[in-house]
């Protein structure tokens, strides 16, 4: 675990460089352009989005590689794609499709349910899912560049977002004002590493962004999770399962850019249809969870 | 560097905040002990005397700036005031880009041309120290190149 090493620094300055801006999830070309066009920072490519994978059911797995190309082709914006947890050969794979960053996501069906890939070991940059410090740190540990928080994927609900996210500033807040030999009870609590506890307490923050997902569906959502300490935003079903996808899109980057001015946030909100309808995250049975992956 | 720091104590710099690395930018304006203001609003633009446009992703500024109607505000502060631009920020400043296959449009305010991911997409980013002319006790400095432009003409004076 080195956080100097150059090539570590090269994968976190690209998440750098995505902060304050809105990730979306595209299945298609013709999506990405739509995505690019609105101000998306970068793409997410993916077989399904999760409000469909939710409803069909069925293995979740790494996009189709035509696709994927099709989708690096049209935008000049970054090209993110899923690969499932702990398959380290979509990972490879995605690598030599020289994708710009890989979502180890717990949207699609996990591979492997004991071990996450060990992302120090590539030279392209992951982010990963967690609900808590514990579990970001778990995943900084193995070598992600980037961190999101989980929130219920498929849902619209933004709830669980918004959970995860106070769960994580509020553990690292308390973080910061314990004593050294209390440090020690939670690495061990958290099973990470003590130097990066010791990191985490120092700086009052991960040592790389963090970035908010899960139900995000209208532009007050996105503005949410920005004021609740997201350094930025992804949208999945959130776009292409409304009414207007196009306007919602752009709605919800200028939402994310004006996060603290409600006037402005209000006035991207105006004439843009029905949001995704959504499904009540409390409702979904335990076992049907995908932030528990 | 403390004659530096009470030369520049009074200004306001400020720094886009479309998106992109603004934070960082700020941070290190502070620690030059200069007052940095995110900048996202055309009234913004009265309260500062210099702009740095950070870096990023440029197709995502260009079309913010023209969303917010920005574009212009830029432009016409610029013929006053000093503006910097670091790696989107470059690109948005530069007269031409020559890989543009989308609908970006630079500010055209330094006479350059640049390639945007010169170096490569993201595996092909990388970090080494440059030389430089900059002040005669610094030869070289550590550069970092993500998915960063490469400058391939400059117009004369630049």
């Amino acid at each position: 675990m080195n956080f100097d090493d150059k090539n570590h620094k090269v994968k976190i300055g690209l998440a750098e460089m995505l902060k304050g801006g809105v990730i979306m999830d595209v299945t298609t070309p013709e999506q990405a352009k739509i995505a690019e066009g609105s101000g998306a920072v970068a793409v997410m490519a993916l077989e399904r989005v999760p409000s469909d994978i939710r409803a069909e059911g069925g293995v979740a797995r790494m996009a189709d590689l035509d696709v994927i190309e099709g989708i690096k082709k049209i935008v000049t914006i970054p090209v993110m794609a899923k690969c499932r947890i702990g398959h380290i050969t979509e990972a490879r794979v995605l690598e030599s499709l020289e994708i710009d960053f890989i979502d180890e996501s717990e949207v699609l069906t996990p591979a492997d349910h004991a071990h996450h890939v060990d992302k120090w070991n590539y030279k392209v940059p992951f982010v990963c899912g967690c609900r808590n410090l514990g579990e970001a740190l778990r995943r900084i540990s193995e070598g992600a560049a980037m961190i999101r928080t989980k929130g219920e994927a498929g849902t619209g609900d933004v709830s669980h977002a918004v959970r995860h996210l106070r769960e994580i500033n509020s553990a690292m807040r308390a973080l910061t004002v314990m004593r050294e030999d209390e440090l020690y009870s939670v690495a061990k609590e958290y099973r990470v590493p003590l130097s990066l506890v010791k990191i985490v307490a120092k700086l009052g923050k991960l040592p790389v962004p963090n970035f908010a997902a899960g139900g995000v569906a209208t532009p007050a959502d996105a503005a949410l999770c920005m004021e609740l300490g997201a350094e930025a935003v992804f949208v999945g079903s959130g776009i292409f399962k409304a009414d207007n996808p196009v306007k919602r899109a752009e709605a919800i980057v200028t939402a994310t850019t004006h996060c603290k001015d409600p006037m402005k946030v209000a006035e991207a909100s105006r004439g843009l249809g029905m949001a995704m309808k959504g499904i009540q995250a409390d409702s979904i049975p335990q076992d049907e969870l995908l932030q528990t992956r | 560097m403390m004659s530096i720091m009470n030369r520049y104590k009074n200004l306001t710099i400020g720094v886009l905040a479309l998106q992109g690395d603004y934070e960082q930018h700020c941070r290190q304006l502070e620690v030059l002990g200069v007052e940095p203001v995110e900048v996202r609003t055309e009234s913004q633009f009265g309260i500062i005397d210099g702009l740095i446009i950070p870096g990023g992703e440029s197709t995502t500024m260009s079309i913010l700036l023209e969303r917010f109607g920005l574009r212009c505000t830029v432009s016409d502060f610029a013929k006053k005031n000093p503006v910097w631009g670091t790696c989107a920020g470059m690109i948005l400043l530069s007269k031409r880009i020559a890989d543009n296959q989308s609908d970006v449009k630079p500010l055209g305010l330094l006479d350059i041309d640049v390639v945007r991911n010169g170096y490569g997409r993201q595996i092909f980013s990388f970090e080494e120290d440059v030389k430089t002319k900059l002040g005669k006790d610094i030869e070289s400095l550590p550069a970092t190149f993500i998915r960063a432009p490469k400058i391939i003409r400059t117009g004369e004076g630049v």
